[in-house]
């Protein structure tokens, strides 16, 4: 719903090109979920292949600390928790809430 | 000339070393250039905003017609898109000012004469990233308190065995990869870019005035011109960066004031 604001004018709309942005952005911070769960998890791997004195748990860990990422990106973006890829943003501001668009509009 | 030409025979590739340049003094304390590129660029932002702003006229002549877009980008392309109409104006200053500073100095690297650009030393990007980090965690404790932020970073319907997993990873993204990723992409970027333009130019150079035969020398011109091409391509990655970096800092922001998920 946008409606416009009393006074000063014009009241802020929403760009249509905004989910666009936010996609955008959202590519970004799945990129650095990715980057935390191979850091973490190939960190603590290579410790326990000092530890234990082996070499393949590094492997292990990168691989388990991505499918780990892969997980909060699908609870964060994706899955029945999310709202979608404007999650943050639509529970900041109702009325800036990407809409569908009616007929009308698509022509 | 360039010390790559002088040194003899021999074609220097440029590297790390050429971004190292003091103006005044050596070592820690030194003067650079990136420095002054900066300083330079404080001044030139401050003193076209407050000109714009003082001499608003209701028909725009062209400076304030590009103040404008400039502001509008921030404002509905970023600010408004990313925080929400209702709550984007305290944070709008910082995002027009975190881009103009981006952006002026990633251009001052097409600049002729000018020619470096301020956020190929790192220093420079991870003090603007500090800025920004120091922001969004502000930001979202000053709504949520120190407790409920922090419990805030835990996303919702995650299973009892995966929590303590998932809460690390969300700390270690939320604290250390964001501002890395944030800084490094900036830095690189720069680093990376003007890189690429030195190569073709020094490579040119070196080509012209020491090529074993004719051939070589003539063979200078399409690295001339690569090194040309590639400057309005930079121009191009210097605008994108500046826009990035601001996507990313409203992105953070919009975050830290989201409600508890």
């Amino acid at each position: 719903m946008q409606t416009p604001g009393p006074g000063r004018g014009t009241a802020p709309e929403r760009d249509p090109d905004a989910d666009a942005h936010v996609a955008a952005s959202s590519a970004w911070n799945v990129t650095a979920y990715f980057l935390s769960g191979a850091a973490m998890f190939g960190f603590l791997g290579w410790l326990a292949d000092r530890w234990l004195g082996t070499s393949f748990l590094v492997g292990a860990g990168v691989l388990a600390g991505m499918a780990l990422s892969f997980y909060i990106i699908w609870i964060r973006y994706v899955g029945p928790a999310s709202r979608g890829l404007t999650a943050p943003l639509s529970e900041v501001d109702s009325d800036s809430r990407p809409r569908s668009r009616t007929p009308e509009e698509m022509q | 000339m360039s010390p790559h030409v002088l040194a003899g025979e021999a074609f220097e590739a440029p590297g790390t070393a050429d971004f190292w340049q003091p103006l005044v003094g050596n070592g820690a304390w030194a003067i650079t250039r990136p420095m002054v590129v900066v300083a330079l660029s404080v001044v030139l932002i401050g003193v076209v905003m407050m000109r714009l702003a003082r001499r608003m006229e209701l028909v725009p002549g062209r400076a304030q017609f590009a103040g404008e877009g400039v502001y509008d980008l921030v404002r509905n392309a970023v600010a408004i898109d990313f925080i929400g109409a209702k709550k984007f104006r305290p944070y709008l200053p910082l995002l027009l000012t975190l881009f103009l500073m981006v952006l002026v100095n990633n251009l001052a690297g097409a600049i002729p004469f000018i020619q470096f650009p301020s956020f190929s030393r790192i220093g420079f990007a991870i003090a603007l990233t500090l800025v920004v980090f120091v922001t969004y965690h502000a930001i979202g404790i000053r709504r949520k308190g120190l407790g409920g932020y922090f419990a805030g970073l835990m996303p919702p319907g995650v299973p009892a065995l995966l929590v303590p997993l998932v809460y690390a990873l969300e700390l270690l993204t939320y604290f250390i990869t964001r501002p890395l990723t944030l800084a490094l992409r900036l830095f690189a970027n720069m680093f990376a870019g003007h890189t690429v333009l030195l190569v073709f130019s020094l490579g040119a150079e070196y080509m012209l005035l020491h090529g074993a035969n004719p051939l070589i020398r003539v063979a200078s011109v399409g690295s001339f011109a690569m090194a040309i091409v590639m400057t309005f391509f930079e121009i191009l990655i210097q605008f994108l960066q500046a826009y990035i970096f601001v996507l990313l800092t409203a992105y953070y922001i919009a975050d830290a004031l989201a409600d508890e998920h």
